[in-house]
């Protein structure tokens, strides 16, 4: 059972001159999830990605703690799964090629039993051989969900959960979020309101867009 | 290290099945060296002009190909799962490591084309042109990549990226040319020595500053 | 973190030095003074004026032209060049050598020649045929 917490402290985000949020505080603890809304434009994705540590917050700042110790910023790649509109997949391999060399990289050990169960979890086990170029929005948006859970995260980002997704896909991400590890943190960024079930609080980042304004 | 080895992996997979890099590289050398060929017809040039002419076909073919790593995961867009999946300096020597490799290759096909065409492209210290050809396929490597890292995050690509890898590959060039022409004249290693341990410097300094910069440069 | 920019800074000061050192021993040096030349046997361009009374001889088969050179203290060397005489080599005024000093002979791997402005050289051309 690990303790991981995220804290966010002040944190802005401008691009070029357009500010995009600011002023946003927040902190959530293991087992908790949260919900983001907010306009179109209003910086949900922007702050997943700065939360995935792929992108550079312009102020303030964030720190996940795994076990009361500061995660680097290079090592937060190592905790998080990241799902996303915008997320694209190496489409000259199939989705079984993708997993395997994602475990690789990240230096996983991982047999192909263990990538099969993954792929057979998001459905898409029957199609593993087939290139991601040929796959359908729904397929691709599942395979991204087999990509974020490969290595057994602590936090999930969920950037648009549901889209794309049929029944049957929506239907897992309920399971997925639901039966998430007891001591891992979920954050959801969203505006649909039937996605709102999967977080206690949310947060809306209209709030955070005009602060600057004085 | 096991890291760096599968993103250089997945580069080289990827390269065999899409062939972004190799194509165009191999297009270039061809019309380069075909170019020089026919413009040279029956005519010798003097050694030293041989010299030059084969670091400018090095060079403009790695501006060609090298550039391709960063530019084409981003163009791609899936520079978010790369950094998703690795951390930065594993991303920066794994596609170090497949530039590497891809300039060894084609070089060696530059060269070899050069002594098949080429009486006047005579190398008669060995010793000296190979440590060069070494050092500088390293160092070659080692900018191309900072530099495409560079580029595919700016938002004019194409164009600049000779106008940011002259002025830092030129002093690069300007000591192989030396070398080259050095082992050309079967001289002894020693009589360029100084050239060599620019080389060994440039190398090192382009391969510690590109570790330190390239975080910063990845997530914009 | 902080350590890793620490320690690569100071490699990269470290090189710097030694690329910029380097850097200025690799430039070939001009030398005027032939004794010079001949003692220190080094890579260097010399720069003189072609000895006329001693002529030249070019091996065109085997790709050799040899000359006399002597600078303005009169010293002279005898120079061999692995190549073609430049053009306009007769009308130089200044010649200039890049190689080095070798078992009494220069062994020239490239020659420059400075003509006086065109017009005069074509002076010179028609006077002379
Ligand atoms: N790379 C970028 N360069 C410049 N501006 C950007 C960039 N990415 C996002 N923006 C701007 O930042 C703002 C927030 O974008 P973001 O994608 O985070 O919004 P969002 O809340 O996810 O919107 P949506 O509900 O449409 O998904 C927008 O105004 C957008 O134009
Ligand atoms: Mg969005």
């Amino acid at each position: 059972m690990n303790k991981i917490d995220l804290i966010v402290t002040n944190l802005k985000k401008t691009f070029n001159r357009r500010l995009v949020f600011d002023g946003l505080n927040f902190e959530i603890k293991s087992g908790e999830k949260l919900i983001i809304t907010g306009k179109n434009g209003s910086g949900k994705s922007t702050l997943m990605k700065i939360l995935a540590g792929v992108l550079t917050e312009s102020a303030g700042f964030f720190q996940y703690i795994l076990n009361d110790k500061k995660v680097d910023r290079e090592n937060i790649y190592q905790i998080v799964g990241l799902v996303s509109p915008y997320l694209v997949l190496y489409d000259e391999f199939t989705a079984f090629e993708n997993l395997k060399l994602f475990a690789r990289i990240r230096n996983i050990k991982m047999s192909d039993e263990e990538i099969n169960q993954i792929l057979k979890k998001v459905g898409l086990f029957d199609r593993r051989n087939d290139l991601v170029r040929t796959y359908s929005s729904g397929m691709k948006q599942r395979i991204k969900y087999a990509s974020a859970i490969l290595h057994n995260p602590l936090v999930l980002l969920l950037d648009e959960p549901t889209s794309n997704l049929d029944l049957d896909g929506k239907n897992f991400v309920d399971e997925l979020v639901e039966d998430f590890r007891s001591d891992g943190i979920v954050l959801v960024a969203t505006n649909e309101s039937q996605d709102f079930k999967y977080g206690q609080n949310i947060i809306n980042l209209d709030n955070f867009h005009n602060i600057q304004v004085k | 290290m096991k890291k760096i080895y599968y993103i250089f992996y997945k580069d080289f997979s990827s390269e065999l099945r899409m062939r972004f890099a190799i194509n165009a590289l191999i297009m270039f050398v061809i019309v380069a060296v075909s170019t020089i060929l026919f413009s040279l017809g029956s005519e010798n040039a003097p050694q030293n002009v041989y010299a030059g002419m084969f670091w400018v076909v090095v060079f403009f073919s790695a501006m060609s190909g090298l550039s391709r790593t960063f530019v084409s995961e981003e163009e791609r867009g899936t520079s978010l799962i790369l950094s998703l999946i690795a951390n930065p300096i594993s991303i920066f020597l794994g596609k170090f490591l497949f530039n590497l490799v891809l300039i060894f290759f084609i070089n060696s096909i530059i060269t070899m084309l050069y002594m098949f065409l080429f009486q006047e492209f005579l190398i008669k210290n060995w010793m000296s042109f190979l440590l060069a050809f070494l050092l500088g396929n390293f160092g070659i490597a080692a900018s191309s990549t900072i530099i495409a890292a560079i580029i595919s995050k700016a938002n004019v690509k194409g164009t600049l990226y000779p106008v940011l890898a002259f002025p830092v590959l030129l002093p690069l060039i300007l000591m192989l040319i030396e070398i080259t022409k050095s082992a050309m004249e079967g001289n002894p290693i020693n009589d360029v020595e100084a050239e060599f341990l620019v080389l060994v410097s440039y190398d090192v300094i382009m391969i510690t500053a590109s570790i330190l910069v390239f975080d910063i440069i990845w997530r914009d | 973190m902080k350590a890793r920019y620490f320690i690569g800074g100071i490699i990269i000061v470290l090189f710097l030095g030694l690329l910029f050192y380097n850097f200025t021993r690799t430039n070939i040096e001009y030398e005027s003074d032939f004794s010079k030349v001949m003692q220190s046997g080094k890579v260097c361009k010399a720069t003189g004026v072609w000895v006329k009374e001693k002529s030249f001889e070019e091996d065109i088969k085997n790709r050799t032209f040899v000359f006399y050179l002597r600078d303005a203290k009169n010293n002279q060397m005898k120079v061999i060049y692995r190549g073609t005489k430049p053009n306009n080599f007769e009308i130089a005024t200044n010649v200039v050598v890049t190689g080095k000093f070798e078992d009494g002979v220069f062994h020239a791997t490239d020659v420059l020649t400075k003509c006086p402005s065109k017009y005069e050289g074509q002076n010179i051309n028609t006077s002379g045929s």
